[in-house]
């Protein structure tokens, strides 16, 4: 197990080098120069100059792709170019805000996707499963943004439950400002949670060892909870894994219909005014997120199915 | 197993809340459910999140929203208006100028005092100021305006006068300009790293949340009297259902509109919001650059110019739009009239004439990915269609826009531009040749038209009213006559705000995209 886990570890590095240096490039290929975008109209040749100067891209690319990686290697992101702030300071601001709203989205699939995905196996082709089956159908064709405004103008509009805009102060509050749009990216997750669940469970339940659990007389109960459901969690834990990484980078739409702070809009706005310094760390975290993501979600392979930490 | 799923669940909920920021704030508690808050805090929601603090490097509105009631100017237009006439003081009680008009001198308050314990204000910080702004290494927005000074003085600590290389007809209204800063502050910042604007004006900089808002607190001690609000919190809302929600929702009190005519229609009809169009407006025009070949063919130039009915487009925008009076923004002082005839048979006549009796197809033109630009320019490439000239559009993002732009590779293209005060000012960065894109000399001039640059010159230095404005009408005349920029709408900037604003002031115009913030505002 901890060899697996160095070994996997290990093999992050070169991949982490590669996609540094792919960030760093793509960007200065990109058209767009940010002290064009800052200066607006009154953009002169001299005025661009001096900024170029100050924003440090007045250095050859080489001198700045060492640069960057020397700071990199250092954990230092280096400043804003537009407002001189670290950009430490900055994803360490936004990251808690993304990473709150997707662990609560996740939290709000699981609660609702595992136990009807299970019922929905149990009543596999029966009138219950068609109409779920119907339902997430709907719920995963919906866009986020569309569950969003309309979750928004009946629970915050028309029915004043709950704020919509904000992060809130302090534990309850904030697990309050997080309901509406957690359940607007967590059915979404729970539909597909409900569709993988049942046919995982479905799958497992015709397998052979629990047909030989069947025939030594186990209770029904105790069939599908404790053999069948550890072993169909692993696709579930698959689709969990993707949607959390996918979640941290691309709550985007779901961070401006809320008006929340977070990480997509911190990289989203970088990208447009060609903030390179802001763009290349949030990328870089991103990057660093999906690594790690998908090293739990490998390990927890092993601890769901022994036979897989065997191999 | 189902247990054990439970408590795994269970302890995600507890890590999202522990892992949540605890310095973070909001207090936006949806008021239909919580009391009315204690405080007179004003909630004004912004479409952009700002990046930058350096009141002269500010460049989008939530920058300049948050900097308005931080800081202020020497002399400075009354509130909420833009013509040059109710230019009065700010920092400065009192100005004059020489015969010559090289020379300005200005007498400043006394017992104004900085934020935060920073001290009195004094000429010192005026001197500060405008050299900072000089600088060519800062970069400044504004450096362009002040590039006729020629040196500053101090004689004491209450008088400033600064000298001009020229006489500059617009140099009253540069001077509203840049905001004046504190030197000892502008360095602790660089020094510290922090955000952490020092003005003089009625609202204190307290706090900033990347992508969530700015709050800034009542300056009691403020020269024009005790503000009447406790705070004034800016969110950074970029998506504008969420600021209509908001508002409605009485969660922000002032945010900007949108253009689109049914929002309009149905917030003019809510009881709860006041609708508010700035008179002033941007300037939208179609830019021909002539140092493409095609657009060489004044004939072409013509035909386009015939074929664009005008009044179509501003009837769809409704409230927000007025046609264009002039070649520049109507606000500008010395945008005589000059428009285009809506007339297909002429344009059909011209582009016989350019040699293209079987129409023609024109270059690409790019535009930003924006509804503001992407509206009008698809609009025009339906209406140039008519005639047989087919405009084919092409959108990226601002960024690739802008440099595009500026490396002098659009063919054409479509932009607004807010303008006001002198016109030689639009006309020196607009329609003077050396200003062409591509140039090393350039500044905005996107046509590349040159045959006013001796009359533009003239203007510069002309404080003469009367001849200025001789200047201007012949200026606009020979912009006119070469069919360069097709006007299309002069926009209207649609502000929205809760009745439980005061602004203390009446509402014409604004420059910021928002209502300004005064001492005077309240909320009832």
């Amino acid at each position: 197990m901890i060899k697996y886990f160095i070994r996997r570890t290990l093999l992050t590095i070169p991949t982490m080098f590669l996609c540094i240096t792919i960030i760093f490039f793509c960007l200065r290929v990109v058209p767009g120069d940010p002290a064009l975008i800052m200066l607006g109209e009154n953009a002169t040749p001299e005025a661009v100059e001096g900024l170029h100067k100050a924003m440090g891209l007045d250095k050859p690319i080489w001198e700045q792709y060492l640069t960057f990686l020397n700071d990199t290697l250092q954990g230092d992101f280096g400043k804003s170019i537009y407002s001189e702030k670290s950009v430490s300071k900055q994803l360490i601001e936004a990251f808690p805000h993304t990473f709150n709203l997707a662990l609560m989205s996740i939290f709000i699939a699981c609660i609702i996707g595992i136990p009807l995905g299970i019922v929905s196996a149990r009543k596999h082709n029966t009138l219950f499963d068609d109409g779920l089956r119907v339902v997430s159908l709907i719920v995963l064709a919906a866009p986020a943004f569309l569950v969003g405004i309309f979750l928004l103008i009946v629970f915050s509009v028309q029915i004043p439950l709950f704020p919509s805009m904000g992060v809130g102060n302090g534990f309850f509050e904030k697990i309050y400002y997080l309901i509406l749009p957690s359940i607007t990216i967590g059915t979404g997750i729970a539909a597909a949670l409900i569709r993988f669940m049942s046919s995982s469970m479905i799958e497992e339940i015709n397998k052979d060892y629990i047909r030989t659990v069947r025939a030594k007389g186990i209770p029904e109960k105790l069939v599908f909870y404790k053999h069948a459901l550890r072993n169909s969690l692993i696709p579930v834990v698959t689709v969990i894994g993707l949607n959390m990484t996918g979640l941290l980078s691309g709550a985007v739409i779901i961070e401006m219909i809320f008006s929340r702070p977070g990480l997509g809009s911190l990289a989203l706005d970088a990208i447009f005014a060609r903030d390179f310094p802001v763009v290349q760390g949030s990328l870089i975290l991103f990057m660093l997120i999906v690594i790690i993501v998908n090293l739990l979600v490998d390990l927890s392979y092993s601890l769901l199915n022994p036979r897989i930490r065997q191999s | 197993m189902m247990k054990r799923i439970f408590i795994y669940l269970l302890t995600l909920l507890f890590i999202v809340a522990g892992c949540s920021d605890t310095t973070s704030s909001d207090g936006n508690k949806n008021p239909k459910k919580n009391e009315a808050p204690k405080e007179k805090v004003l909630k004004v929601a912004v479409d952009s999140n700002p990046a930058v603090f350096d009141p002269y490097k500010l460049s989008t509105n939530s920058e300049l929203v948050i900097s308005q009631p931080i800081y202020n100017t020497l002399l400075r237009f009354k509130t909420s208006s833009i013509d040059i006439e109710d230019i009065e003081g700010g920092l400065a009680e009192d100005w004059e100028t020489s015969k010559d008009g090289l020379t300005w001198t200005f007498k400043l308050r006394k017992g104004v005092q900085w934020h935060h314990g920073y001290g009195e204000f004094t000429s010192a910080d005026v001197k500060y100021s405008i050299e900072r702004v000089m600088d060519p290494e800062l970069g400044s927005t504004s450096r362009e305006n002040f590039k006729q000074v020629d040196k500053i003085e101090t004689p004491d600590s209450y008088t400033v006068i600064i000298h001009l290389k020229q006489p500059d007809p617009a140099f009253l209204q540069s001077i509203c300009g840049p905001a004046i800063v504190k030197k000892e502050a502008i360095e602790d910042n660089e020094k510290s790293g922090e955000i952490r604007p020092i003005g003089t004006g009625p609202f204190m900089f307290e706090e900033f949340k990347q992508n969530e808002k700015a709050v800034l607190v009542k300056n009691k001690d403020y020269f024009l009297g005790e503000p009447k609000l406790e705070k004034v919190e800016i969110h950074f809302m970029t998506d504008l259902t969420a600021i209509e929600i908001a508002l409605k929702n009485g969660e922000i009190h002032m945010g900007p509109g949108l253009y689109e005519p049914a929002w309009l229609e149905q917030m003019s009809k809510n009881k709860d919001l006041t609708l508010d169009v700035s008179e002033n407006g941007v300037f939208w025009g179609l830019y021909l650059n002539t140092s493409v070949d095609i657009y060489k063919n004044m004939n072409l130039r013509k035909a386009i110019a015939h074929a664009i009915d005008i009044k179509k487009y501003v009837k769809s925008r409704r409230l927000t739009a007025v046609e264009p009076k002039s070649v520049i923004n109507s606000a500008v002082r010395g945008a005589y009239d000059a428009h285009y005839q809506y007339d297909l048979k002429k344009a059909k006549k011209y582009l016989k004439e350019a040699g293209y009796p079987n129409g023609v197809k024109l270059p690409e033109m790019t535009i930003p990915n924006l509804a503001s630009f992407k509206g009008g320019a698809e609009f025009i490439q339906e209406e140039l269609r008519k005639v047989g000239i087919e405009l084919p559009l092409k959108s990226v993002d601002m960024a690739s826009w802008v440099e595009l732009v500026y490396s002098n590779q659009n063919p054409s293209t479509t932009v607004g531009l807010a303008a006001f005060g002198e016109a030689v000012v639009p006309f020196r960065s607009m329609f003077y040749g050396p200003s062409s894109m591509g140039q090393p000399t350039a500044i905005y001039n996107l046509t590349h038209f040159h045959e006013a640059d001796r009359l533009i010159e003239q203007a510069e230095t002309e404080i003469d009213r009367q001849k200025l404005d001789d200047l201007y009408k012949q200026i606009v005349e020979k912009i006119h006559d070469a069919y360069v920029v097709i006007p299309y709408v002069e926009g209207r900037s649609p502000l929205i705000r809760s009745n439980k604003v005061d602004l203390g002031y009446d509402f014409k115009s604004t420059m910021i995209y928002m209502y300004y913030i005064t001492e005077k505002t309240d909320l009832k």
